[in-house]
């Protein structure tokens, strides 16, 4: 099997398959939590303006930024597919 | 024998061409000559081909004709193997003179001549056998090759089992040279160390080699009494060499001290952790060392030489537990990447009206205002159950003096604790060593100082957590009017030392609150404790000081007074002998003289001589005698008997260096309590720094990710966390681990092993074929 499209080593591939597998797992969690509208992230929610809020504004930022961090999930079990197959037809070193 | 069958075939390439025509062109112009004309051939180096070329010409007058060709091979020298040029030359010429002239060139330039036939037929058989000749040799090399390369081949697969006997058998012999010889016994003898619980392995191992050796006289092997330190030697196994590992690097234990390695192996992880205190970083600590320890066989097997690799590596179990309780100790300060969760619920609500709050948000900025949530208003009564409360990650105003409160008071709780552990190890090691002075003096009031003003304050800090809560009740029978009354403990140990007066109670007879109420007295009878207290410490100073060098000094005069006891009556003896022989040395030799001369009044010539000769038998006798005392003296000062177990034992007590030693001991003790108690601030510190690391990275980068909507917001949310992981990864993790790592190895060598460790001892190092084996392997693949 030759090298199809050797963009990483497999020490690159190695740490970005960690990252991906903790992305997924981190994000995916992150997302639950939001959804679930844990207080200790509501620092992390950005409003436009000033002055007293909605609680429905407040329900619905919780859901968007829950399916924000799905969505990176997502992307990082894509990346991790890529870089699995990365890893997988380019062990040689390349550099 | 290549080169010159690659020459003379050469020659035979440049005959075959030049022959043809020269032969025409002779045979034509020259026919009556054609008989004279003879010619040599031969090789030269190339690079005298033109000086070669010359000299002919000069010498032979233009009388030759040079012919040359180049060899295209380049061919190597038969001595040295270096690779030459050559070339090929023919010269022709006519007459037996210049016969003699052009080979004498020839042999002047070390040139190379070939016989070369005259006919063309016996060129072209010669040139044939030639031929055949080095197709043969070509057979030959070859097949030696062949068989050379087969044998190599052979020994290639057996050279790693020759190299390793070879260095077995020379470990072996290089120890037997470590051995006596017994000539009269024709034995060999070596001391050894060797550990009592393996004796019998090692006499089942001795006469296993007996049997196979065939030999008739087994070997003796007898446990000697020596006077010499044995070496240290501490049994581990994978799991507890990491930890040993990190109490031999400061010091291996002196020979039968307490080993603080078992200890180490809990209270390590955990003080790393209690700096390390997140469960998120813990778990990707945890699983690292997870990893390490579930492909420990292939990871080895792999003999990875990268240095960081192996540090890592090597303390795996080390790192496994310091992911474990950083886990925990995340749980407790409620910590995953600088989050809380809220597991159990939290005993704070809100309880200031939305009333209220609707009031600020109408007005202008008024969104930023703080607002004080009371504890007697907002917290419950039930504390949470485990753990920090989850609510202080959100209190922005005051959440750091919280946590630095708690973290610092704890600091000082498991530092006083593991102190008082290291003075409780050192009672070990006195009873072990028998040494009942040091327990006396040493333990006894170490123990007392430390109790009296730190264990004192840990009381105090766990008292105040207990009894000050948020609401106003009666503690230790003085009324508590509320939060701001608990009492400031720092501030009561200082003035615990100024003995200054205070009030007693936080509230005056008209249930007033006083002013400064938390600088009070908080349970009856205090002022008076802590006197007493405060005296007690400084009274162990001068017991710790003084008292073993007053014991030890008391000792020894009283055996040097026994000593002289027993030689009084001997004393008075020899005063009486002395007294007596000065008479005696006054007149004896006068009363002689005079008596002799009386006697032979005649032979006045002898006399003189007889007078030297008692001279000098009297001067001999003398001489004897000093000889007798000088042999008597030392037999008189008993020697001491083995002392206490401090090293002063052996000779006369050192009373100079008894002080300085005790001295140096008991100021590092009591300087020590304090400077270390402050040390084990560090566990705050660095705690504090690690947690608002992990803050500043979630809220200076992982937050930007959700200011964005919509899909940019995903793809910021990927880009960002992969910074935020790599950054947590390596700042938080790697880099403050190491950090944390370091301080915890400087708690436990300075701040805990300095209380009973000695570490004078030096390393048990077995004879072993495999540590032989590995450091041959490993400079072999250095090289």
């Amino acid at each position: 099997m030759g090298k199809i499209c050797p963009l990483m080593g497999p020490k690159m591939s190695a740490f970005c398959m960690v990252m991906s597998v903790w992305g997924v797992i981190f994000l995916g969690l992150l997302g639950v939590f939001f959804y679930i509208q844990a207080v200790t992230l509501f620092p992390d929610l950005h409003f436009e303006g000033e002055g007293k809020v909605p609680s429905s504004v407040i329900d619905a930022k919780y859901n968007e930024k829950a399916t924000q961090c799905w969505i990176a999930a997502g992307l990082y079990a894509v990346t991790l597919i890529a870089v699995f197959w990365q890893n997988k037809y380019n062990t040689q070193q390349i550099f | 024998m290549i080169a010159s069958s690659a020459e003379s075939s050469g020659i035979s390439d440049v005959l075959s061409a030049d022959e043809e025509e020269l032969t025409a062109r002779f045979s034509d112009a020259m026919s009556p000559l054609k008989l004279q004309l003879r010619f040599v051939a031969g090789v030269i180096q190339r690079e005298r081909l033109p000086a070669f070329e010359r000299l002919l010409w000069r010498a032979c007058r233009g009388n030759v004709f040079l012919r040359t060709s180049e060899i295209d091979d380049v061919l190597n020298d038969t001595v040295t193997g270096d690779p030459v040029n050559k070339c090929v030359f023919i010269i022709f010429f006519q007459g037996d003179q210049l016969k003699t002239k052009v080979k004498k060139i020839c042999e002047g330039f070390r040139a190379t001549l070939y016989p070369c036939p005259d006919t063309p037929q016996e060129r072209r058989e010669m040139s044939i056998g030639v031929m055949t000749r080095i197709e043969d040799l070509k057979t030959v090399l070859g097949q030696t090759q062949d068989h050379r390369h087969r044998v190599l081949v052979a020994a290639s697969k057996n050279v790693r089992m020759w190299l390793t006997k070879v260095r077995k058998i020379k470990s072996i012999y290089h120890t037997l040279n470590l051995f006596n010889i017994d000539v009269t016994q024709k034995c060999l003898i070596a001391e050894v160390w060797c550990p009592i619980a393996e004796l019998d392995r090692i006499k089942m191992a001795l006469k296993r080699g007996t049997d196979e050796s065939g030999s008739q006289v087994p070997s003796i092997l007898n446990r000697m009494e020596t006077h010499e330190a044995p070496p240290t030697y501490n049994k581990t196994n994978k799991f507890t060499k990491g930890f040993q590992n990190i109490v031999d690097a400061y010091g291996i234990a002196t020979y039968r001290e307490i080993n603080p390695a078992p200890y180490t192996m809990i209270s390590f992880p955990f003080l790393f952790a209690v700096m390390f205190g997140d469960m998120g970083h813990g778990v990707i600590m945890f699983l690292a060392a997870l990893f390490f320890i579930l492909k420990e066989k292939q990871l080895e097997a792999a003999r990875i030489k990268d240095e960081i690799f192996q540090t890592f590596f090597g303390g795996r179990y080390v790192i496994f537990l310091m992911g474990v309780f950083s886990i925990y100790t995340g749980f407790m300060y409620n910590d995953v990447f600088s989050k809380s969760i809220n597991t159990f619920g939290s005993s704070w609500r809100n309880s200031i009206p939305e009333s209220v709050i609707d009031k600020y948000l109408d007005t202008e900025k008024g969104g930023e205002t703080q607002l004080m949530l009371f504890p007697e208003l907002a917290f419950d009564g039930n504390p949470y159950p485990i753990g920090v409360d989850p609510v202080w990650n959100l209190a922005e105003g005051n959440k750091l003096s919280f946590l630095n409160s708690m973290k610092m008071k704890m600091s000082v709780l498991f530092g006083i604790a593991q102190m008082t552990f290291g003075v409780l190890l050192s009672y070990q090691n006195y009873t072990y060593f028998k040494s009942d002075l040091d327990i006396k003096y040493m333990f006894i009031p170490q123990m007392v100082f430390l109790s009296a003003i730190f264990i004192y304050l840990c009381l105090q800090i766990i008292a105040k957590w207990l009894f000050f809560g948020p609401f106003a009740t009666t503690v230790l029978g003085y009324t508590y009017p509320g939060t701001n009354c608990a009492p400031s403990l720092l501030i009561g140990l200082i003035n615990m030392f100024m003995m200054k007066s205070r009030n007693a109670g936080f509230v005056d007879e008209h249930g007033e609150q006083l002013p400064q109420c938390w600088l009070s007295t908080w349970y009856p009878g205090q002022s008076f404790f802590e006197t007493i207290f405060v005296l007690v410490a400084i009274a162990c100073v001068p017991v710790m000081l003084f008292g073993k060098p007053y014991f030890l000094w008391k000792e020894e005069k009283e055996r040097r007074e026994g000593g002289h006891r027993q030689l009084a009556t001997i004393e008075v003896v020899l005063v009486v002998l002395a007294l007596v022989q000065v008479p005696i040395m006054l007149f004896a030799k006068p009363y002689f003289l005079y008596h002799r001369k009386k006697q032979s009044q005649v032979r006045y010539s002898t006399l003189n001589d007889a007078a030297t000769t008692s001279n000098q038998q009297s001067v001999r006798a003398d001489i004897a005698q000093d000889d007798a005392e000088v042999v008597h003296a030392p037999e008189q000062t008993p020697k001491p008997a083995g002392g206490h177990g401090h090293g002063h034992g052996d000779g006369p007590l050192d009373m100079g260096d008894v002080m300085v030693y005790q001295a140096i001991h008991t100021i590092e003790f009591v300087l020590g309590c304090v400077s270390h108690t402050a040390s084990y601030l560090r566990l705050w510190a660095l705690s504090l720094a690690h947690a608002q690391l992990s803050d500043v990275l979630w809220t200076m980068v992982f937050r930007n990710a959700f200011v964005l909507d919509g899909y940019a917001g995903a793809v910021a949310t990927y880009v960002l966390f992969f910074i935020f992981g790599s950054l947590s990864v390596f700042i938080l993790v790697l880099m403050e681990g190491l950090s944390a790592f370091l301080h915890a190895l400087r708690l436990h060598w300075v701040e805990f092993q300095s209380k009973f460790y000695g570490g004078l001892g030096y390393e048990f190092a077995p004879f072993s074929f495999e540590k032989i084996l590995a450091e041959e392997r490993e400079a072999e693949e250095n090289l």
